[in-house]
Formats: C-alpha cells, structure tokens, sequence
C-alpha cells in the first residue's frame, strides 16, 4: 500500500470515519440511553386527524410568523423582477426559457431553505419553549407529533411553491400575450393589416401544424396564408416587410411552442449488452497476462466497459460507418399533428473549419450528416442530409408516420462529412433523444411542481429529525450543510468521480474505497437528481412514472428511514429534560 | 369528598428522578424514593418550597419525564402510555401556548388532539371561553394576551377534555383574586362530580381551601402527608363564633371559662377576607358595565364541567358575573331552586339561582341578586363545636 503517498486521503477517511461513528454513538445514546419512554401509542384510529390538527397549527404558525410571510413576500418579489429582467438571447422563446428558469428555480431554492429553517425548529423551539407540554401531555402518540409537523412544513411549501408555480405560469402567458399584442401591431405597422387581419393571424400561431422548418418553408407560413385568405407567396411578402427581429422571434415563438410551452417524452436510444463483449476482452488480457499491475477484475472490466461503449457511440466518417439504433418507450402518438423531434448533440474534438462543397458553403463547427427516421424498407420512411453544430443541443423535427407499429423508432445515421471529422453522442446519457409529446404545458408545470416538493419532502425529514434532539441553530446548521451538498451534487458528484479517476493504477484500495465513498456519498446526499426546471425549460416531461419512482426513493426510502429514526429518538426523549 | 377506594388514581412507589449533565453524570436529586397514592375523587395538594421536587413528580406523571427508578402510575397504568392521557387535564405553570393562535383556534386546537366532534369542540370552546373571561379578547392572538389571561386560556385548554384528573401546575400564579376564585369553583366542581385532582404550589392558603389531602415535599422527598384537617388542627385551642355580643355577655363568657380552668387568650370582631372584598368590588364594576380590554371577570364553570348539557349552559356563565359581586345587604331573595338532586354545587349561592333560572323548563328570566356568601367560618372550629373533644367525656 502506499500510505506515505496518499496521507491526505486516508487522513480524511479516518476523519470521516470517527465523524460518523460519534455521531451514530451520540444518535443511538439518545434514542436508547434513558429508561422509559412511550408505551403504546400505535393505534391507527383518529390519527389523520390528530396529525392534521398539528399540521394545520403549525402551518397557521408558519404563515402567521413573519417566517413564512416573508418568504411568500420574497417569492412575490423576485417573480416580477425576473418577468421585468429576463432577457435570455433576446428572443421570445430565450425570455420565456429564462423567465421560467429564473422563477421556478428561485422557488425551489427558497423552499428548500424555508423547508431547512422551518423543519428545524417545529420540535426543537417547542421543546425548547416548553409548548411541546401542551401536545405531549395530550392522548398524541408521538409518532403522530413528527408526522404532524412533517405535514405542516410540506403544507407550508405546497402553499408557497403554488403560490410561485402559479406566478411563473401567469408570467411565461404575460410574455407571450405581449410578444402577440406586439406582433398583431408590427403586423399592423409594417404589414398594412387591419386590425382584424391581425388578430386574426396571431391567433393562428396557435393553429400552426407540421415539421417546423426555417425560411420558406415554415409552416408558420401555410397558417398565416389560411388565416389570411392569402397564397404562401404573398405571406412571405408580407412577413419580409417586418423587422429582422420579428421574423426572427416567430420563428422563436413557432420553437417555443413545439420545444419549451409543451409536455415532452424523451426515449434514449438502446445500449446493447456489452457484457460478453467485455468479458472476452477481460479474457484475453488475463490469459495474456497484460493486466495493469494492481488492478482489480471489478475496476478493469469497468474500464472496458466505458471503452466499448464509447466505440458504440463514435461514429467515424463515411456511410460504411453509419450507425442505426432503436428507441423504445412509452407509445407515442402518431398523426400528422403530432410533433416529433431528435435532440442531439453532436461531439467533436477541436475546431472544424468551413468547407466548400460542389458550390455549398459547410460553415465552420458543423458537420455535414444524414439522418433517417423510420424503417428504410417501408413507405413512412424519411431522411434529411444537412449539416448540424457541434458541442451544441439542436432539435430536429421528423415525422410522427415513421414510428413502428410496435412504438419502436429507428433512427439511422452516418457522418458524410467530407472534413473527416469522427463524432460521437453520448448515447447513455443524453446526447440523443426522441422528444413527443404527451401533454399539455400546464402538465408539465404540474409536473415540474410535484417534482420539486419531492425532494423537499426528504429534507423535510431529515429537518424534522434533527430538530428532536438538535437545538434550532445546530439542527440547522447540519441540515442546511446537507441541503447545499445535496443541491450541488452534481458538481460534488463530478468533483469525486474525478478525484475516482485520479487514483493510480496500483492503489487497488483506495480506488475501491473511493468508489465506495462516491457511490455512498452520491446516493445519500442526492436529493435534486430530477431536477425538473431544466427539464421544464427544454418542454420535457418529468413523467409520472419517474415521479412516482422518486417518490419512492426519495420520501417513501429516506424519508421513511429518517422518519423512523425521529420517531424512535421522540418516544425516548424526555420533554421536560433538564441538562445540568 | 375524598373516598377510599380500591385502586388509586395516582400511585409512586419509590419514584425517584436524578438529572445528569451532558456527560450522564448525576448532578441533581430531584426526586428521591417518593411514595403517594391520590385516590378517586380526592383533591390533593402538593406542596413543597421553590425546588423540592414537585413539578418534576407531575411532570413524570404526565409522561413529560421519565423515572430513574421507582414507579409512577396514573389510573393503574404508566404514564408514558399514550391511552392515559385521554383522562388528565394539564395546567403548567406557565401558560405555554402557540402565540399566533387566537383564544377560539387554541381550544379548537386542543380539542382536536381529543378527538372531539366538531360540534363537541365548538360547545366547549364557547362554554370555557366564557369561564374564562375571554370572549371579548376570544380573537386576540394569545401572544398579545397579559399573563393573567394566557394563565385563563391555558386553564381553559386543561379542561376542554372534561379530564377526570386534573393537574394544575402553580394554577393561581399570574391570576387576579377572580381568577384565583375561579380556579378554586373549578376545582370544587369538579370534585363533587367525583373527579380527582392534583395540586401543585407553594401558595398555602389556596391550597388550604380547596383541597382534601396535602404532601409537603422537600429536597426531593415527602416530608408529610395528610388531610388538611389533620394537619393544621390546633387541638390546645378553641374558637367559639357567635353573633355580636355586648361587653356584658363577653364579661360573662370569661368568667365561665376562667372558672372551668380554662384561659380566654382574645376577643375580637373578624375581618372580611381581602378576596371577599375584592370580588365584592369588581363584581359592583361589572353590573355597572364597565369596559375593560382585559380578562372580563367571570366566576362559575361551563355546564359540561359542572355536569350539565344543553343549551341552556351559556346562560348561567353570564349571570353568575352579577352575582358575583352582590352586596349582602341588597340581596333579593333567590328564586326557589329547581336543582337537579345531581347538580353540584360551585358556590351553593351562585349555582342554586343559576341552575334554577336556566333549567329548560323555564324561560329566561332574569335573575336576582344573590347574597355574596361571607367568608366561611373555620370548619375545624365548627366540627370541634358539633364534636366532642377527644380528651373529653361524652355528654
């Protein structure tokens, strides 16, 4: 082993390690170091009832104390600032996206901090203050106790983040009507539409169907020329009469409601079984003996599991190298209302330089590629050849027809770029994905809304817990350090996995007990893995299975765990203790 | 009032409370091998100096601390047990109530965690709020209350469950002599409908008066115990009460006692008790209708503590406000009493007149002033006078 080396690590192992241990001695003294404790107290029978009259009295506390009122008065604040503020790239569906963000992301942070203060001290200022005489003295099993304050503090958040869904809904459709009163006068303006023309064709933004496309052939285009009597020729006469940055902010608003105002699936494409694969690999090096010194099985066959897979999810120039993958989910829809997309992200290493090509200019950090959606063999199928961006997200719409019978899509690609430039998608992640929708934007709001409180649930817990055997400012201190961790896992997430990496190849131990810590650490602390704004922002749906299955971890497997332990350290502790 | 009976409401046996420091070392006795029994329908007083031991013993009794050693059981079981409870009503010392709830929410609130009806809860909510002087400040958040008042309201939570024990914790403490007299009516009520209750102060003379059995406690133990009767009855002293005498008549008097060996050590008119007085007072305030934002000065207990129901209940509260306060002097006579033979009797004069003016049979009508009963006369004076003394020979 090479201790000398590593000091720093194990150091801070060992120092985590006794952290953990006195904080379990001192959690397991409380809840079993006295005689006595509550006998009974298990019954079902007049429990909703007990539990809600303690929510409800602690939620009148929260909303009555200037707590909660003020954080309803920050929430009421901010919202208008960031609808006054919100820029984004200037366009509409950059305001809406960023509008959106801003608010709803504020929220969650304002309530995770509300959830942090106010679950802290529901039990221990009572304790503290003596009002806990009032409820313990009463036929209130103490389970029902944490469970009623629980309940307050989440009924404490569910008015406050409706209170801000609500605002950020009214505020994403005030963006919008303005840029449609804006546009109806643009129309009026420069267009030379009466005032009926004009409303007329901005209410058709809303009857807008097919493939979005750029230019010409937008069917922004198609929508106006119905709304308006008119042929296509002379809609496109008509829009080029309007400001650059109006045309360019249709465009946007036809985007904003395909892509962001809308409740979108996401199906990844499927990673084949590379287990045997990598196996054969494994066996190979073994029998040749070219196993890095030091290296376990476990950590070698990770590795070449990551290298077979980044091979799948490269694809180097040429059609010979075209790839085609199948994506599997939830049914979608077909019809010709029904809008699809693929949303990838195509990376390259270094820059690519423009190239001309048979008279076409290929603009730089491009790549020219074919797409095919559908089954080559069958009539529904379509292709497109152009080039895209790279190390960027775009989306691209196909066809809803090309869907299989069974709700399998396959989607074909090959890199035809005459630059030689290989490119891969991070296939495991999301680098490529077919996006439908599902349902509506309120849905999704809804959805983004649930998703929140999820995790504020579990902090809630851990809050509450805390608050039976911490003072306030303690309780306090060690869970809002709990919630910052677990808000920024995924850089802390990150910044572990790297320092994961970083290990030597013949420091087997440490590389698993890094591991070990990562792993645990990850899936302890990691309370915001949904987040679900930025899922709202980019139009996807959180799903309710996905909810449904954080529900379970979050609130029915942490929550629950740390609810028992809150219950366990209550029925113990003695509410009129006197420390001398 | 006090019965035997075969089991005990409350029971230590050998209770004994040491609280640790930080480390779990033993840094203060705060109980030591305690032993008391408190049977049905008793109420008991413990008493004891600032620190020796009682709010600790109650607040084991009502599962707020656990024993040491030893035991406590309340109605034959531990008072950890959540099912027990359902019977006690609490009155801490201090009135530690959630300050942005109103007078109405508290006891709604408490009375939830009873599991009481809605209609159950909105009844005693009203009927104690009344008792308790609160209805004109019944909106006003608790936190703005004086201590006087959050003192009313935390009485008027520890009997939304009509407990059949009840533990007051240094009850009089905060209040005005009204609401001191209150707590006493309460306290007899609940008494004579059987109820147990316990409590705890070092204010002797409210104890004195109300209660059937005390425990002096010190350091942690009980230094004595017994009815109150038994405890402070002077048996080398005899006091005779008659109506005013002439100097002639007192002159007699002595001479008989001197010549029966005994000594007439004073002769003198008793005083009216300063309570008396000052209920006297206020209740003249309170028929001339005199505003106050405070506590209103109530006297009498809701109908369900007094064992009645129906409607007629909110009635008696109100009236019995005037009748508090009557001169003897200008008291009309009572309307006859139509008494229930269970009605209890809070103040005979005040409760015979209530429940006669408020039984549904009758309308409402108003009620006459009632005499204000003067101050008792000592009760172990008046026994030893219908008894024979023990050192002497029966005639």
């Amino acid at each position: 082993m090479t201790y000398d080396e590593n000091r720093f690590f194990f150091i801070m192992l060992g120092f985590g390690l006794f952290m953990g241990l006195v904080t379990l001695i001192y959690v397991i003294k409380q809840a079993f170091g006295r005689t006595g404790g509550e006998v009974g107290g298990w019954e079902i029978r007049g429990a909703p009832a007990r539990i809600f009259a303690i929510a409800r009295t602690t939620l009148a506390e929260g909303m009555r104390a200037k707590v909660g009122a003020g954080f309803v008065g920050i929430i009421l604040v901010a919202i208008p600032i960031f609808y006054f503020t919100a820029e984004g790239d200037g366009t509409i569906k950059g305001r809406v996206q960023m509008f959106l963000s801003y608010s709803m992301g504020f929220a969650s942070f304002v309530i995770g901090v509300l959830t942090v203060l106010f679950s802290c001290r529901s039990l221990s200022v009572e304790i503290a203050s003596k009002q806990i005489f009032g409820i313990a003295s009463k036929p209130v099993p103490r389970w029902q106790i944490v469970a009623g304050k629980w309940m307050g503090v989440m009924s404490l958040n569910v008015a406050l983040l409706t209170i801000a869904t609500v605002a950020a809904y009214a505020g994403t459709q005030g963006i919008i009507r303005q840029f449609k009163s804006n546009l109806a006068h643009e129309l009026e303006t420069y267009g030379g539409l009466t005032p009926e023309q004009s409303a007329k064709t901005v209410a058709a933004l809303e009857d807008v169907r097919g493939i979005g496309r750029q230019g010409i052939q937008s069917p922004v285009i198609d929508a106006f020329a119905k709304a308006l009597g008119r042929t296509e020729e002379q809609v496109t006469e008509l829009l080029l009469r309007l400001p650059e940055g109006t045309r360019m902010n249709l465009r946007r608003f036809d985007e904003l409601r395909r892509h962001v105002i809308a409740c979108r699936a996401a199906v990844k494409a499927e990673i084949p079984d590379l287990t045997q694969e990598v196996r054969a690999q494994y066996e190979k090096l073994r029998q040749s003996g070219d196993i890095p010194e030091g290296w376990t099985e476990s950590k070698l066959l990770q590795n070449l599991r990551a290298a077979a897979l980044g091979r799948f999810c490269t694809i180097p120039p040429g059609p010979q190298n075209a790839r085609q993958w199948t994506f599997k989910g939830p049914k979608p829809i077909k019809g010709k209302d029904v809008i699809m997309s693929i949303r990838f992200k195509l990376d390259a290493p270094g820059y690519v330089p423009p190239q001309e090509v048979r008279g076409e200019q290929l603009p730089e950090n491009t790549l020219l590629c074919f797409w095919g959606f559908g089954d080559p063999t069958k009539p529904n199928y379509a292709e497109t050849a152009e080039p895209y961006p790279i190390n960027q997200f775009f989306e691209l719409e196909m066809p809803s027809e090309c869907v299989g019978d069974d709700g399998s899509i396959l989607i074909s690609f090959a890199n035809a770029d005459p630059r030689r430039q290989s490119v891969s998608m991070d296939l495991a992640n999301k680098g490529l994905e077919v996006l439908y929708h599902t349902g509506s934007f309120e849905e999704g709001v809804l959805q983004t809304a649930i998703s929140t409180l999820i995790p504020v649930a579990c902090l809630a817990s851990f809050g509450v817990c805390a608050s039976t055997f911490l003072t306030f400012p303690v309780g306090t201190l060690v869970v809002m350090t709990l919630f910052i961790i677990s808000s920024s896992m995924g850089f802390v997430a990150d910044a572990l996995a790297a320092t994961k990496e970083y290990a030597g190849a013949n420091m087997t131990l440490e590389w698993e007990l890094r591991k070990m810590t990562v792993d645990t650490i990850g899936w302890a602390l990691a309370i915001g893995d949904l987040d679900p704004v930025s899922q709202l922002i980019e139009g996807r749906a959180v799903g309710w299975a996905a909810i449904m299955t954080n529900t379970l971890i979050f609130v029915l497997l942490k929550g629950a765990v740390v609810f028992g332990l809150a219950v366990l350290i209550i029925r113990r502790r003695e509410m009129a203790a006197v420390i001398v | 009032m006090a019965s035997t009976a075969d089991y005990s409401v409350l029971q230590c046996i050998a209770l004994t409370k040491v609280f640790k420091d930080f480390w779990g070392r033993a840094k203060v006795l705060a109980v030591d091998k305690l032993d008391l029994e408190v049977h049905p329908g008793e109420i008991f007083g413990l008493l004891g100096p600032n620190g020796s031991g009682k709010s600790t013993t109650i607040k084991i009794l009502l599962g707020l601390l656990y024993p040491t050693s030893g035991s406590a059981r309340v109605f034959g079981r531990s008072p950890s047990d959540t099912a027990v409870k359902a019977r006690i009503g609490f009155m801490p010392e201090e009135s530690y109530l959630y300050r942005f709830l109103n007078a109405r929410e508290t006891l709604d609130y408490y009375g939830r965690l009873f599991k009481l009806d809605r209609h159950e809860r909105r009844r005693r909510t009203e009927q104690l709020i009344e008792m308790v002087g609160l209805k004109r400040a019944a909106h006003r958040q608790v936190g703005t209350y004086s201590k006087g008042m959050a003192r009313r309201i935390g009485l008027a939570q520890a009997l939304i469950n009509d407990p059949d024990l009840l533990i007051l914790d240094e009850p009089t403490t905060g209040l005005d002599p009204v609401g001191t007299r209150q707590i006493k009516d309460v306290i007899d009520t609940l008494g004579s409908r059987g109820k147990t209750v316990v409590l705890c102060s070092h204010l002797l003379g409210d104890v004195e008066d109300v209660c059937d059995r005390v425990a002096i406690m010190y350091g942690g133990k009980r230094q004595a115990i017994g009815s109150v009767e038994e405890l402070l009855q002077r048996r080398d002293v005899t006091q005779i009460t008659t109506r005013e005498l002439d100097s002639k008549t007192i002159n007699a008097v002595k001479e008989l006692v001197a010549k029966s060996g005994g000594e007439v050590l004073a002769v003198e008119h008793p005083t009216d008790r300063l309570e008396s007085l000052f209920l006297r007072v206020v209740g003249a305030a309170q028929r001339e209708k005199i505003e106050t934002s405070g506590a209103e000065s109530t006297v009498g207990v809701s109908s369900f503590l007094a064992g009645r129901t129906g409607p007629e209940s909110g009635i008696t509260l109100v009236e019995s406000l005037v009748q508090a306060g009557k001169e003897p002097a200008n008291a009309a006579p009572a309307p006859a009493p139509t008494t229930s033979p269970v009605e209890p009797s809070v103040r005979k004069d005040v409760l015979t007149s209530l429940t006669g003016t408020s039984a549904p049979s009758k309308p409402a009508e108003p009620v006459g002033p009632v005499e204000v009963k003067l101050p008792e006369p000592d009760r172990n004076v008046l026994n030893r006078l219908l008894k024979p003394r023990d050192d002497e020979p029966s005639s």
